[in-house]
């Protein structure tokens, strides 16, 4: 028999996740509440109709380099089940880059957005923290923990500095 | 794709930064032969690695095409020694970890990613 917390926290861990990248400070809140917004409304209508947690992960634009270049790609990375059609990633695809190059202006060149399966995202997930030390990691945890929270108190959504 | 996560404890250096982003893509692309508008390199900090390491390299990339053991192997190989030598440091103090990903689940530039060895360069 579970507990409510014990359920609460199973409940979050198989709610279906999508980690956005982005250049720290690139886009403004609002721009970042209305992607989401689109982001699971476009989940809803062509992946899954289950609710879906959208993480920001927000990295120093002097950090991201492309094609050589110092520059601010956004990277959509999209956990979905392992029975996803071809068709359904495509329309995820096209739906998310006509709606994310309307709302922040960025090129079509600037965008990536990978939809992976459960497991292979998992594993996209849980490598950063898998390399550290002892005391890497509880540090990792507690600054990703602490920053999800007050960004979600301040904010309302999700988001973490992946560098600190 | 390929996206390569760089993970240390403290900042490289805008201008290290530069370089082992360009060294990385210079290896990535001689390797697989993908082209270099598909790499790109992000630097995390903060980061204490274990056994020592100075940095640690976690990349995402395509598995299927022309993608076989050996190429990836060389790639790691290459990768592990072109990082080494930009930071003035042996091979062992850089690691790197790669996460394969299928070709048709990545969209880039806004069309479904080619399988490798099938890119227009």
């Amino acid at each position: 028999m579970l507990t409510t917390t014990q359920y609460e926290h199973k409940k979050r861990q198989q709610l279906k996740k999508i980690l956005a990248t982005v250049g720290e400070g690139q886009f403004s809140h609002r721009q970042i509440k209305s992607l989401e917004s689109f982001i699971r409304q476009n989940y809803r209508t062509f992946i899954n109709a289950e609710p879906v947690l959208v993480i920001w992960n927000q990295v120093p634009s002097q950090n991201i380099f492309h094609d050589y270049h110092s520059g601010q790609p956004s990277i959509l990375v999209i956990e979905s089940g392992k029975d996803l059609q071809q068709h359904q990633r495509v329309a995820m695809f096209e739906a998310c880059t006509r709606d994310w190059l309307r709302l922040t202006g960025q090129r079509i060149d600037q965008l990536i957005i990978s939809i992976l399966e459960g497991a292979v995202f998992k594993a996209l997930l849980q490598r950063n923290s898998q390399h550290l030390t002892k005391r890497g990691k509880i540090i990792y945890f507690f600054k990703i923990g602490t920053d999800l929270l007050v960004s979600k108190l301040l904010d309302d959504y999700y988001a973490f500095k992946s560098s600190f | 794709m390929p996206v390569y996560f760089i993970l240390s404890k403290s900042d490289f250096g805008s201008e290290a930064k530069k370089v082992l982003a360009g060294a990385i893509t210079d290896v990535h692309c001689a390797v697989t032969g993908a082209p270099s508008r598909y790499v790109t390199v992000l630097f995390m900090t903060g980061y204490r690695l274990l056994n020592e390491k100075k940095t640690m390299l976690l990349g995402n990339i395509r598995i299927d095409g022309n993608r076989t053991r050996e190429l990836v192997d060389q790639l790691r190989h290459r990768l592990v020694g072109a990082v080494a030598e930009k930071l003035g440091e042996p091979d062992s103090a850089v690691g790197l970890s790669f996460l394969g990903v299928y070709s048709n689940w990545v969209w880039e530039g806004g069309e479904v990613i080619p399988v490798p060895g099938k890119e227009l360069v």
